[in-house]
């Protein structure tokens, strides 16, 4: 009994999908694991998969959701205070992609699921509210309103770790 | 188009799956950095080794097979059962006509417990040997009581809420029928006995209720365990268990 929707999903998907891993992840093992759990997590909710036009996203909604959990659980250094008052409520260009990650990988801990994930499709992988509405499937204005909530977070760690 | 593209645009371009006569790909033919970023991402998806497709893919088929052969041969189970019954009654000598009449065959809540392995389907019963790396599902029959929690203690001490797995209290099921619960759990490699309990209940119960009276039979140590058909609850509740033994492959 073949799977072969689920087995056509990961052929067309799985090398992008494992890239994104890797770009999140830094770590290859750890992409390659995220990797097969991401296709397991689809194949389990296969009935809910859109058509192919849409399957990118979201396939790329559940590898994203599933990473920004394994970084959540890994523990992070405290980030330098001079850097989050840079970075913080800024919308990181793409030249400071790399700083714009270290910041989001802070704050994961501290944010609701649905905020990490909008702040790390934002800041660091460059779409723009529109694209993060899309992904993630919500309104414009609950992009808004979660990333004044990164922002206001992002201030507060700021406070904290200057105490 | 002077802004650079994002992730996804890159990706999706990977796949072919934006217009050719797009923004992106004008983007793209003018900005070295995003050139550069295309580069590297095809440099990483290069990198996916061919074992992971190998082994996603035969995960992807194994979960599919055991899906399939877990809706087939768990009524098999109970059909073969119910054979079993009929036949059993059939034999029994009828009751005395100056017996008390039974006013209604309740049945007794029921766990069933089927494992995976080497793509094989089997049904596990009391006492059987398992080992590491089984993928372990369960059915359950209520018997009239509406909510389960299954929850595990090994020979090791450790202390585990199955079903529902991370959850905080029991899970509503049919009360009066037999249930395949989802989610299937891969055992791990400590050896000795484990045992796992149902716990059936009118209502919802704390699972923290549970683990507190796992930790209390831990404490007394895995012999105990393979006795131990019960956990000791501060509340009223039906339970049925099952005990196996975990080797090392």
């Amino acid at each position: 009994v073949r799977d072969d929707k689920s087995a056509h999903l990961y052929r067309t998907y799985g090398p992008v999908i494992y890239a994104r891993c890797r770009r999140i992840l830094k770590d290859p093992r750890a992409a390659e694991d995220a990797t097969q759990e991401t296709f397991l997590r689809v194949q389990r909710h296969l009935a809910k998969a859109p058509d192919p036009q849409h399957a990118l996203i979201w396939i790329y909604r559940i590898a994203t959701n599933y990473c920004l959990n394994e970084l959540r659980n890994r523990v992070g250094r405290p980030l330098p205070v001079e850097d989050i008052a840079e970075h913080a409520g800024v919308d990181s260009g793409l030249a400071e992609g790399v700083s714009a990650r270290d910041l989001v990988v802070r704050l994961l801990a501290q944010l609701p699921a649905q905020t990490s994930q909008i702040a790390w499709l934002y800041h660091v992988d460059g779409l723009d509210r529109a694209e993060v509405a899309k992904v993630l499937g919500i309104s414009l204005r609950t992009v808004g309103y979660r990333l004044a909530e990164l922002k206001r977070a992002a201030h507060s760690y700021a406070r904290r770790t200057a105490v | 188009m002077t802004r650079h593209l994002s992730s996804l645009a890159i990706d999706a371009l990977a796949l072919d799956a934006l217009p050719r006569d797009g923004a992106e790909r004008a983007h793209l033919a003018t900005c070295t950095v995003c050139k550069a970023r295309v580069d590297d991402a095809q440099a990483l998806r290069a990198q996916l080794p061919p074992r992971v497709m190998v082994r996603t893919l035969e995960a992807l088929d194994r979960r599919a097979r055991f899906a399939v052969a877990f809706r087939v041969i768990a009524p098999l189970a109970v059909a073969a059962a119910l054979v079993v019954v009929v036949l059993t009654r059939t034999t029994v000598p009828e009751r005395a006509p100056d017996a008390a009449p039974e006013l209604a065959i309740k049945g007794k809540p029921d766990l069933q417990v089927y494992a995976l392995r080497d793509r094989r389907v089997f049904r596990v019963d009391d006492g059987d040997a398992l080992i590491a790396g089984d993928e372990i599902r369960f059915a359950v029959t209520p018997a009239g009581a509406g909510y389960v929690l299954i929850a595990s203690l090994d020979g090791a001490g450790r202390a585990t809420i199955y079903v529902p797995y991370g959850g905080g209290s029991s899970v509503a099921v049919d009360a009066h029928a037999r249930t395949e619960l989802p989610g299937s759990i891969v055992l791990d490699d400590a050896p000795g006995p484990e045992r796992v309990f149902a716990v059936f209940t009118p209502s919802p119960i704390p699972a923290g209720d549970v683990q507190v009276a796992l930790q209390r039979l831990a404490a007394v140590g895995p012999e105990q365990l393979r006795g131990s058909p019960r956990l000791d609850l501060v509340v009223p509740a039906t339970q049925v268990s099952m005990r196996f033994e975990k080797a090392v492959p």
